[in-house]
């Protein structure tokens, strides 16, 4: 690549070429040469087969303005040296686009194109979307009403056709970007083509890639929409199968919810007296749950309380990025709650903020100081106690 | 001159048999044709450069009916003549 080839290493390719010395072939390109010249000083033109035609031209005078200056000058007649190369050369060496004829086009190059594409595209996009659009509504509805006909299925149906026309219109607007992504190659080519010819001045190979993608560009676009539709398809399918594994499972989750509300009602027999209203309005039983689980979650602690610390106490080492405050975030569920710890263990610890890395603390269950971290009377209280703590260092 | 002419000449010069000068011609433009293919440069002191250049594909009028045409890419050979040369010819 643009290297220089002078005389001597023309003489030798040439005699490797013929088999001839290297003398002869020396003198053979010496006396051509000159002779070259010769002919052409004397104003002649001179034709050489399997090379080409050198010819001199008379140029007439003709005015122009030197540039420095800016004087009006004439430039007088002189000759000139013009050379055509032959027509195998030519050939020769334009092989690499030898398969390219200048083609006719209409008045717009680009947009044709263009629109080639995005007809295509249209015949493919309400393939698309009408697939989804009739399949999955209806499988959806079966399967909800599958699910749902033990309990509330006008409200839940009426809302889940919506959803899956939402999944409808999000796919359709999941493929627009990926039409686009698709006709921006295909706009681009020739231009694509010219770029990298001027980057590399002899790229046969990119142009041996790139001359069947011409003749094939339609082609091209079809499988590049196929591709895409595929592609739209199978994201369809993946999200709506996320959606519908959601929704059974919210579904379980419900059945769930309401045999445990069926399985605790009895116990408090005083505040849900109906069960039949309660499976009925699932606002009402859920609240009931919740409640109950209250319950059950504090009768859980107070039961939890007097065996806890004698049974197993809970240990824990401070180091640099476990302090009390994390300790009671992770034990208590409230940062707030550490005084507690602290209170516990104040014989082994000084300062609350200088305690060593490796201090091993005993976590105290809430019980043991009565303290409640979901009411934030107890948490205020804590965090007066750690103010105080404080206030002993002072 | 042409071709035959040119070989003549060249034979009577080197006092060699004119078979041999027109194959060494064509040789010539063989190799040459090889050196340009491979994109360098043949430079041939006091004569002047042959180089190859890169044209790229434009869209041109077709003269006689107006239609657009899109003419390809093509690798031109093009020869530059050495100030010697020039300042002979003038």
């Amino acid at each position: 690549m643009y290297d220089k080839i002078t005389l001597p290493s023309l003489i030798t390719l040439l005699s490797e070429k013929t088999g001839k010395s290297k003398k002869l072939c020396e003198d053979f390109l010496r006396e051509f040469f000159s002779t070259l010249t010769n002919t052409l000083t004397d104003g002649e033109n001179v034709k050489i087969k399997g090379i080409g035609t050198f010819k001199v031209v008379e140029v007439e005078p003709r005015k122009s303005v030197n540039v420095n200056t800016g004087e009006e000058m004439e430039i007088p007649s002189h000759r000139k040296i013009t050379f055509t190369p032959a027509k195998e050369m030519a050939e020769d060496v334009n092989s690499p686009f030898a398969m390219f004829e200048s083609v006719e086009i209409g008045d717009e190059v680009e947009e044709e194109s263009e629109a080639v594409e995005e007809s295509v595209a249209d015949e493919e996009k309400p393939s698309i979307t009408e697939q989804p659009a009739i399949k999955e509504p209806v499988t959806v509805k079966e399967v909800i009403i599958q699910s749902l006909q033990t309990e509330e299925p006008k409200t839940e149906e009426t809302e889940e056709p919506v959803d899956a026309e939402e999944e409808v219109e999000e796919s359709e607007e999941e493929e627009a970007p990926v039409e686009e992504e698709v006709e921006e190659p295909s706009g681009e080519p020739t231009e694509e083509t010219s770029e990298e010819t001027i980057d590399e001045s002899f790229p046969e190979y990119a142009y041996y890639e790139d001359e069947p993608k011409k003749k094939y560009n339609f082609l091209w676009g079809f499988l590049c929409g196929l591709f895409c539709t595929a592609i739209v398809v199978a994201i369809c399918y993946f999200f709506l199968a996320d959606k519908f594994n959601a929704m059974m499972g919210s579904f379980q989750d419900k059945d769930q919810s309401t045999t445990m509300v069926v399985a605790t009602q009895p116990v408090p027999a005083d505040t849900v007296n109906d069960s039949n209203d309660s499976v009925s309005n699932e606002s009402d039983s859920q609240k009931i749950a919740e409640d109950k689980d209250k319950d059950n979650d504090s009768e859980v602690k107070d039961a939890a309380a007097p065996t806890q610390p004698s049974d197993k106490e809970v240990f824990d080492t401070i180091s640099q990025t476990r302090y009390l405050t994390t300790m009671a975030k992770a034990h208590y569920g409230n940062y707030n709650l550490w005084p507690i710890i602290y209170e516990e263990n104040k014989n082994i610890l000084g300062h609350p903020d200088r305690i060593r890395p490796g201090t091993r603390v005993v976590i105290p269950s809430l019980a043991k100081y009565g303290v409640d971290p979901d009411n934030p009377d107890d948490i205020a209280k804590a965090k007066k106690k750690g103010v105080e703590i404080y206030a002993r260092f002072k | 001159m042409d071709n035959k002419t040119l070989i003549d000449t060249v034979a009577s010069r080197l006092e060699k048999s004119r078979e041999e000068v027109s194959e060494l011609t064509e040789a010539l433009g063989v190799v040459m044709a090889d050196i340009l293919k491979a994109g360098d440069i043949v430079a041939i002191p006091s004569i002047g450069t042959f180089e190859t250049k890169l044209k790229a594909e434009r869209i041109a009028l077709h003269p006689s009916s107006g239609k657009k045409l899109l003419v390809p890419p093509k690798i031109n050979i093009t020869f530059k003549p050495s100030t010697l040369l020039k300042q002979k010819i003038r």
